[in-house]
């Protein structure tokens, strides 16, 4: 039975993975005019997925996923033009938080897609069990 | 021409009947350890799956059923061994 | 004894389509784990043919039953280096899905001729 457990797995853990995804991407989203207690602008996070590639699992054909690190971003922060706000530094610009509103978005697009193809996958896992059983009478 | 006593002849069918009735014998007996082994198979895998072990759900299904067609066979020959045995008893002698 | 052999004809069958199928889950899984390359389970044929073509790459042979590879696919997507093809798996999904049904059909078939040979329609 752990075989068919670690299958279910497999589909479970990459609609985990997505979910996370999602979840940050809306909490970039929800901080997107976002700053600090020290003032600084809020830091997008970011996710990082990793295969886990173990030699006794990959031969029997299972590559899980897991979600390795949710880190903040090191890019640099956007620089809006506007001299009147009271954070402008000297030459007039402001510090906004890292969020890329369209890239937001388009993983957002895409954790969902995911999960989704994710989500088939383990009713096809389902069915295909089933099937099984019904072969047993 | 030679002229061979009839006990030679004898004493070959004696030794064919033997070597046909217990070939029948064994191969009955293998037969019998054949469905056995089959059980045991099933029964291997059964607690196999049951500590956790790595087998896939289809596999272990297929080893129940070739156990139980193994068991109909047995049971059906038993059941035409039993009539033959009846229907010999029914006879008169 | 040979009645089992029909169905010991099909039993590899379904243990590779099923053996793929986890494959194909795991691609799916990993469509968006970076540096990640999308795998398939190939079936070798008798005695060892030729695999087809250059550019697919060999990681681990056999997993431990014959005539199966594991192996490295093509064709590079995006800059995290990922190169699963969402659309391509679950197709892949599918076809595997109903290869793993008609097995499972062959061998209820031969089963149940079985059965009824055995028990005479009684």
């Amino acid at each position: 039975m752990n075989d068919l457990f670690r299958t279910f797995n497999i589909s479970a853990g990459g609609m985990y993975a997505q979910r996370i995804r999602m979840n940050v991407v809306a909490s970039n989203l929800a901080n997107y005019e976002s700053y600090r207690a020290n003032g600084e602008p809020y830091r997008k996070l970011e996710v990082v997925f990793e295969a886990i590639e173990r030699p006794e699992f990959i031969s029997r054909g299972e590559i899980p996923v897991r979600v390795a690190q949710i880190r903040f971003s090191d890019e640099p922060f956007r620089l809006v033009y506007d001299p009147n706000d009271p954070r402008a530094n000297a030459e007039g610009y402001v510090q906004k938080p890292n969020v890329d509103l369209v890239k937001e978005m388009v993983d957002m697009i895409t954790a969902i897609r995911s999960y989704e193809a994710n989500l088939n996958a383990f009713i096809t896992t389902k069915e295909m069990a089933q099937r099984t059983l019904e072969l047993w009478r | 021409m030679e002229i061979i006593g009839l006990n030679p002849l004898f004493d070959l069918q004696r030794e064919k009947l033997k070597s046909k009735n217990s070939g029948f014998t064994e191969e009955f007996a293998k037969f019998l350890n054949w469905v056995n082994e089959e059980q045991k198979k099933a029964e291997a895998i059964k607690d196999a799956v049951l500590k956790g072990a790595d087998i896939p759900l289809h596999q272990m299904i297929v080893e129940f059923e070739k156990a139980s067609i193994a068991l109909n066979l047995l049971i059906q020959i038993r059941n035409k061994l039993v009539e033959a045995f009846q229907e010999i008893n029914r006879m008169q002698v | 004894m040979d009645i089992f052999r029909s169905i010991d004809k099909v039993l590899p069958y379904l243990n590779y389509t099923w053996k793929r199928h986890k494959v194909i889950l795991s691609n799916i899984a990993n469509a968006d784990t970076p540096r990640y390359k999308a795998k398939d389970l190939i079936m070798e044929k008798e005695g060892g043919g030729k695999l087809k073509v250059t550019r697919e790459k060999h990681i681990f042979p056999k997993g431990g039953e014959s005539y199966r590879v594991i192996e490295l696919q093509r064709r590079l997507i995006g800059n995290d280096l990922n190169n699963v093809s969402l659309e391509e798996e679950m197709a892949k999904l599918s076809q595997n899905r109903i290869a793993y049904e008609t097995y499972m059909r062959m061998i209820r078939g031969s089963i149940d001729k079985l059965n009824n040979i055995i028990k005479e329609g009684r």
